[in-house]
């Protein structure tokens, strides 16, 4: 547990080299969300409700949608994976004491840590500036469901990472499939916009998946769209879901080291 | 005198474009190692663009226009900052290539051949693939612009005008890119400048009539000129003929791509060769 703990530590360290990346980043959210209440508020300034969202709501999904995508997020980590099959440095970490599915989810935990910790303060910016906009929900029974959701909506992501970044054990080139993959995860948990907005029976069948319960499900939670009683049921699919990567990861990795080549050592 | 520096000039822009066809033919060759991956990615883009159609289509459906822009109007915006974007990543990989050759100390290769390392750079990293950006944003356009009821006239002189201003469009977002990537020259990894670049050009896609503040249209015109990029080349095939718009565009593209030049000079003396 205590070289696992290291990477963590380190891959957090890694990203404070780079403070010019965290400076951009920032600004980037900060221009994002700015960019998105902008145009919400224009919008609502037509219509007082769009499918049952008022501003303040709409405002709170932008915003707190926004804390739970980066506090989830995978950081592109398929690419990490499929570039050490592809340069072969998969070979050097097989030969150490540790198991890489957990180094690369140590790395995972760096990363996310390490955003989670910027996103705090651009999120303390937001918060201040817009307070009077959202809407503050600190039931501690909902806040606790949403933070089980968040933590296992990250793994469900890595794992999903960890399924297409293993494929380059047979495909080599990767970015294609996690390009496309992505833009359906993305949309499909509602990060792009609320899939309220859709037919009720799209919303159903993004039911289905697991993307949904990593952002929208818990926003519905937070603005008391659906009940507590439904927030652990969101909380049950994404176990099985959790479950299910989980055993596809195992069984892709079973049979992607026998087919590994060690290709670039 | 005159005439012979005419012709090197043509000369120039002929070699010029050789390169670039070279560049492109290279880069479509060795997208297409990969098949698999060069078919998903269109897939990709063709769903980025059907989502966004699906989103603009969604709020649309409670208000009949957005600042004073109607559906059709609106789809023009997003169809001319996908040609602009799709010609970005086809063309010059969006930049990536200069935060590559930085980082990893690439660049020294470009710098020692006999033609402009900026342009080598930018080059070098095209992805192909993102020619489907082009030909969906194409599609949409095709679809939305019968809707303006225009004259046979008046689309041919605003469509004119209209491809002028995606030129100066295209000129702004490269300029603007290679000033950002050119940053890594202090900070060696930028790619979260990438973020940067990423996030504020997604303001694009809406027409920036929407930004009503007095403050943030300037910014938005001046510092970030996001409002040259889609939404002047849209209002110009849409409305037709505006001086105004037309010759702040073609100055601003003008100025932005003199900085950025400038800019990139100005780094480039500071290139250490890191990891070369």
């Amino acid at each position: 547990m205590k070289k696992y703990l290291l990477i963590i530590t380190d891959e957090f360290q890694r990203h404070l080299a780079y403070r010019a990346n965290i400076t951009a980043y920032s600004i980037g959210h900060i221009i994002d969300v700015s960019a998105q209440v902008i145009i919400w508020s224009v919008i609502f300034s037509q219509v007082s409700i769009i499918k049952g969202y008022t501003l303040t709501e709409m405002m709170t999904y932008v915003v707190f949608g926004w804390f739970f995508q980066h506090a989830s997020s995978n950081y592109n980590f398929e690419e990490r994976v499929a570039r050490d099959i592809e340069r072969g440095t998969l070979s050097s970490l097989l030969i150490k004491p540790i198991s890489y599915l957990r180094y690369i989810t140590a790395c995972a935990i760096g990363r996310v840590g390490f955003a989670f910790a910027t996103v705090w303060g651009i999120a303390v910016i937001l918060l201040l500036l817009m307070h009077d906009r959202l809407i503050f929900n600190f039931n501690p029974i909902i806040l606790l469901i949403i933070l089980i959701m968040v933590v296992i909506g990250f793994f469900i992501k890595l794992l999903f990472s960890l399924i297409i970044g293993l494929f380059a054990i047979w495909v080599v080139e990767i970015s294609g499939t996690y390009f496309s993959l992505n833009i359906i995860a993305k949309f499909l948990s509602g990060a792009m916009f609320p899939i309220a907005l859709l037919p009720s029976f799209f919303i159903n069948l993004t039911l289905l998946f697991p993307f949904a319960y990593t952002l929208f499900v818990p926003l519905q939670l937070y603005l008391g769209k659906i009940s507590i009683y439904q927030g652990v049921i969101g909380v049950g699919v994404e176990l099985v879901w959790l479950i299910i990567l989980y055993g596809i990861v195992k069984l892709i990795w079973h049979f992607g080291l026998k087919k590994y080549e060690s290709v670039g050592i | 005198m005159k005439l012979l520096a005419i012709k090197r000039f043509f000369r120039k822009i002929k070699r010029i474009m050789i390169i670039l066809g070279i560049a492109m033919r290279s880069r479509l060759m060795y997208r297409l190692t990969h098949r698999f991956s060069f078919f998903l990615t269109v897939v990709g883009i063709f769903l980025q663009m059907a989502i966004t159609v699906v989103f603009f289509k969604a709020i649309y459906g409670f208000t009949v226009q957005i600042s004073g822009w109607q559906y059709h109007e609106a789809l023009i915006v997003v169809a001319s900052y996908m040609i602009i974007e799709g010609f970005m990543w086809a063309t010059v990989g969006y930049l990536n290539g200069v935060s590559e050759a930085i980082f990893e100390g690439k660049l020294d290769q470009f710098l020692v051949k006999p033609i402009d390392a900026q342009f080598l750079a930018s080059v070098n990293r095209a992805d192909p693939e993102d020619w489907a950006r082009v030909v969906t944003a194409l599609y949409l356009l095709f679809q939305v612009v019968p809707m303006l009821h225009l004259t046979l006239l008046q689309a041919f002189i605003n469509g004119a005008l209209y491809l002028v201003l995606l030129f100066a469009g295209f000129s702004i977002i490269y300029s603007f890119a290679l000033i950002i990537r050119s940053i890594g020259f202090w900070t060696t990894d930028a790619f979260g400048i990438w973020a940067l670049i990423d996030n504020t050009l997604t303001a694009a896609r809406f027409p920036t009539d929407i930004f009503s503040n007095k403050a943030v249209r300037i910014f938005f015109s001046t510092i970030v000129p996001l409002t040259f990029l889609a939404t002047v080349p849209a209002k110009v095939l849409i409305h037709g003929l505006n001086f105004q718009l037309i010759i702040s565009a073609i100055l601003v593209a003008l100025v932005f791509f003199l900085l950025s030049r400038k800019f990139w000079l100005f780094g480039l003396s500071r290139y250490t060769s890191s990891s070369s």
